[in-house]
């Protein structure tokens, strides 16, 4: 037994207001869910796809705001608070909103792989953009991890490229450095690689070091200006000082002789016997006479005395300073000679050992300066100064000559030191391009293929299914001139699914331009089936929404015929439909019906949310109100005429009978009876296999023929008032019963559907080939 | 039960790699369940393509 969904329970999820429990057939392979407009037909199938798929169904496809698990639920009703449960082979599986509100489904077992086709999906498919299209059918045809490699590939590609045109600029700039330099040098060598290379050999560090040495001779020679200049400043402000002091001796001297007497040698006695009596304010006599004396009285005498000697007492302290401040000044310019002196010294020293070119031309006779080369007392530098001078003037001649070494050199250096980094980055980066461009092609190539075999898996497995597509369309439309359907991708767009089509005998047009509603329609099943059909598993369960607005009775027919065909490639399919004359199909047994489970939804209210019954099939329903204690004769009547209807409607199809022509073809059930000539009446009969392969003939005639004497019964019981209608009770039961026979005569016991195919060219058989209607055409 | 569509495809594009020499074995062994499990990063592929010396030698 194929694995199929067993039920689904739905509570507070979308429509599902209530809790309900929809149980399906499992030895059913269809399931046919009919319901008017919003009865819930795609609530069940949401339902579905949310605990099998984990995903929010139709809502995933409209445009929201909000959390789409709050519209899950049921008007009023959290979205925590759905909940849906599935039964597949046996095993139940749970789906609610959890972590993050995304659908979680938990269970054991396997899940189904349930494949969606929903209206809006068609139109996608048949009538949307290219990328729509794509988007529609990626869940078939798109394989992610391969495309992961190949996007993470083309990144590589794009930054090795770029990798290596960043490398190719710096070699490029580090060769335009060198022939620039090599230019400048006159085009040595006449090849300005081979030029760099041998200059990049060069070792510049004797040079540099030369460089170096001739900085410190420098730097040292303006050391010893700076000493010198330091010096001269100190000798002028020591003159200076020397000035003042002279002033101050001057002035003290003239003052001193304008005072009489002892007076002008008696200031320090005064003061120290000041100071003295200060100190001992207690001393009663004089420590020098020993006379006494009052130490207040004599502080007073002295401060007196002191005041009248005021002018000289300044003079004197003006000229001690002065002095004081000579003594220092000369002990700085001791000092700065003495450091000018070790400065010339040190250059001396310096450039005597080793020798320098500059200095060796200046032809100093070394010994002459010994004193200066040996000086290293403060107190002999007024002695060395002279020699000092002179030997500080003769070094300082070279000072010109070495800087202009020293540029010269440094030049040098700083060339070799760039031309051996530009060396050094063009013959690197020469490399590094070299390697990376072997790298590039290897990426290229690669991607090449990668793409390549995407592209042509992917164009093969749409051109796989496009013969499926066509097989199937053609089906449904055969002798039609349309199908030839082709899909492909454009490789100039990614995620882009183009196709083509034939309308009548012109190939390569677009179908949705061509094609009406209910082919484009159909065309869209199709390729759904047909990618569906390619990638079946054990536990593919197929789901057409709603997919048919309109379609006409022969192409219904064509169309039913092709489902039950393709429902065997797949373990369940479900089909919803708003559709009654499909579901009608079934009821009066257009179709296979022992394979198809029919559901009925009812009108839906908030209150009482999604309702549904099992819908009876006609003979069913008759049966039913035929052994009903209460019997509605009217109701038995009626629908005894509407499946006699159906049943001579059938007959008179399959052998063209003669009915009346009118503007729409309304046949009554007279019309219908009348066409079924008596040629054909006779010779009518259907053969049933048994279980042991024969077939046993069962002539229509005496039920034909009962049917005719009985059918005013529709008429006048049926359908219209009769007040003097005395038709008894019996009689309509007869004519509810002879119609049942005649049902079950011509219907198949195994498929439960009517003959209908012309497969053998000598009668009508159904589906399975169980039920064989004879003959073939009406007898001449 | 058929393979999935993106198994197939790798299988195929994995040997189409091995045909056509650009990868040395060695090489390509490293990096094939990545290629298998479609996680290559674009580093991977600059360290699956990156030349070895042999290569650099013959240029």
């Amino acid at each position: 037994m194929p694995r199929r969904i067993e039920s689904i329970i739905m509570e507070k999820f979308k429509g599902a207001t209530n809790r309900i429990v929809i149980d399906f057939d499992t030895s059913k392979p269809v399931v046919m869910i009919f319901g008017e407009n919003g009865t819930g037909k795609s609530t069940i199938v949401d339902a579905i796809d949310f605990v099998y798929n984990e995903n929010f169904g139709s809502i995933d496809q409209r445009s929201t705001t909000g959390s789409k698990a709050d519209l899950l639920a049921s008007l009023g009703s959290p979205a925590n608070g759905l909940k849906v449960i599935s039964k597949y082979a046996g095993n139940n599986w749970t789906g609610i909103i959890g972590h993050g509100k995304k659908p979680v489904s938990t269970g054991s077992g396997d899940k189904p792989t349930v494949k969606i086709l929903r209206r809006s999906e068609i139109l996608k498919i048949v009538d949307g953009q290219p990328t729509a299209r794509y988007e529609a059918l990626k869940s078939f045809i798109t394989v992610p991890k391969a495309e992961n490699n190949e996007n993470a590939l083309r990144t590589s590609v794009n930054d090795t490229d770029k990798k290596y045109n960043d490398a190719v600029i710096v070699y490029q700039q580090a060769e335009q450095s060198l022939k620039e330099a090599w230019e400048v040098e006159g085009k040595p060598d006449g090849d300005y690689k081979r030029w760099a290379k041998s200059k990049s050999e060069i070792d510049a560090t004797t040079l540099a070091k030369s460089s170096s040495h001739l900085d410190t001779i420098i730097q040292k020679m303006n050391d010893c200006n700076s000493a010198l200049k330091s010096l001269n400043d100190a000798d002028s402000t020591y003159k200076a000082t020397e000035k003042s002091y002279g002033e101050a001796e001057q002035k003290y001297s003239s003052v001193r002789e304008s005072v009489k007497g002892i007076e002008k040698d008696i200031i320090d006695v005064l003061e120290k016997a000041k100071e003295f009596v200060s100190k001992y304010s207690s001393i009663e006599s004089c420590p020098v006479c020993d006379q006494s004396i009052n130490a207040e009285k004599l502080t007073g005498t002295i401060d007196k005395r002191l005041a009248s000697l005021k002018s000289l007492i300044e003079a004197k302290k003006a000229y001690e300073a002065a002095k004081k401040n000579l003594d220092g000044q000369k002990k700085v310019l001791l000092s700065k000679k003495s450091d000018w002196i070790g400065k010339v010294r040190d250059l001396a020293l310096f450039v005597r050992d080793p020798s320098v070119p500059e200095i060796d031309s200046l032809g100093i006779l070394w010994p002459d300066f010994t004193a200066v080369l040996s000086f290293n007392k403060t107190d002999e530098a007024d002695l060395v100064t002279p020699i000092t001078k002179q030997l500080s003037e003769i070094l300082l001649q070279s000072k010109v000559s070495l800087e202009s070494r020293k540029q010269k050199e440094e030049k040098e250096v700083n060339q070799l030191k760039l031309i051996k980094t530009s060396y050094q980055t063009y013959t690197n980066k020469t490399v590094q391009a070299k390697r990376i461009e072997k790298q590039l092609s290897t990426l290229k190539k690669l991607h090449e293929i990668v793409e390549k075999e995407r592209k042509d898996f992917v164009e093969n497995e749409l051109s796989s299914i496009s013969g499926e597509v066509d097989s199937l369309y053609t089906k449904i439309h055969p002798a039609e001139g349309l199908g030839k359907v082709k899909f492909h991708l454009n490789p100039r767009f990614i995620g882009s699914l183009w196709f083509i089509g034939q309308f009548q005998e012109i190939s390569n047009i677009q179908p949705q331009a061509y094609y009406s509603e209910s082919h484009l329609d159909t065309l869209g099943v199709c390729v759904f089936l047909a990618l569906a059909k390619k990638y079946t598993n054990k536990k593919t369960v197929v789901i057409l929404d709603d997919v048919i607005t309109s379609i006409d009775q022969a192409h219904m027919t064509r169309f039913i015929d092709m489902l039950h065909d393709e429902a065997d490639n797949f373990n369940q399919l479900i089909i919803t439909t708003h559709y009654r004359p499909w579901k009608d199909r079934y009821k009066y047994y257009g179709g296979p019906t022992a394979n198809v489970q029919l559901i009925e939804l009812l009108h839906w209210s908030h209150p009482r949310g999604i309702r549904h019954t099992k819908a009876k099939l006609s003979v069913e329903e008759l049966e039913n109100y035929l052994h009903d204690d209460k019997f509605e004769r009217n109701i038995v009547a009626n629908k005894a005429g509407i499946l006699l209807e159906g049943l001579i409607d059938h007959i008179a199809l399959r052998y063209n009978c003669k009915l009346p022509r009118r503007a729409e073809p309304n046949y009554t059930l007279g019309d219908l009876l009348s066409s079924v000539e008596s040629k054909l009446k006779k010779a009518l009969s259907v053969h049933k296999r048994q279980k042991d392969g024969t077939f046993i003939p069962s002539s229509q005639e005496p039920i034909l023929e009962k049917i005719k004497a009985l059918s005013w019964i529709r008429n006048e019981v049926g359908c219209h008032l009769r007040l003097d209608n005395n038709t008894s009770d019996i009689e309509v039961k007869n004519f509810g019963e002879i119609t049942i026979i005649l049902a079950k005569s011509l219907i198949c016991d195994e498929c439960g559907e009517l003959p209908y195919r012309d497969k053998s060219g000598s009668y009508w058989e159904c589906r399975c080939g169980s039920a064989r209607m004879h003959p073939y055409k009406i007898p001449s | 039960m058929t393979e999935s569509p993106d198994k197939i495809l790798l299988g195929k594009i994995l040997k189409k790699i091995e045909e056509s020499h650009i990868i040395s074995e060695s090489v390509l062994a490293r990096y094939r369940k990545s290629i298998q499990e479609g996680t290559m990063t674009a580093e991977d592929w600059c360290l699956l393509a990156e030349p070895i010396d042999a290569d650099m030698k013959e240029q």
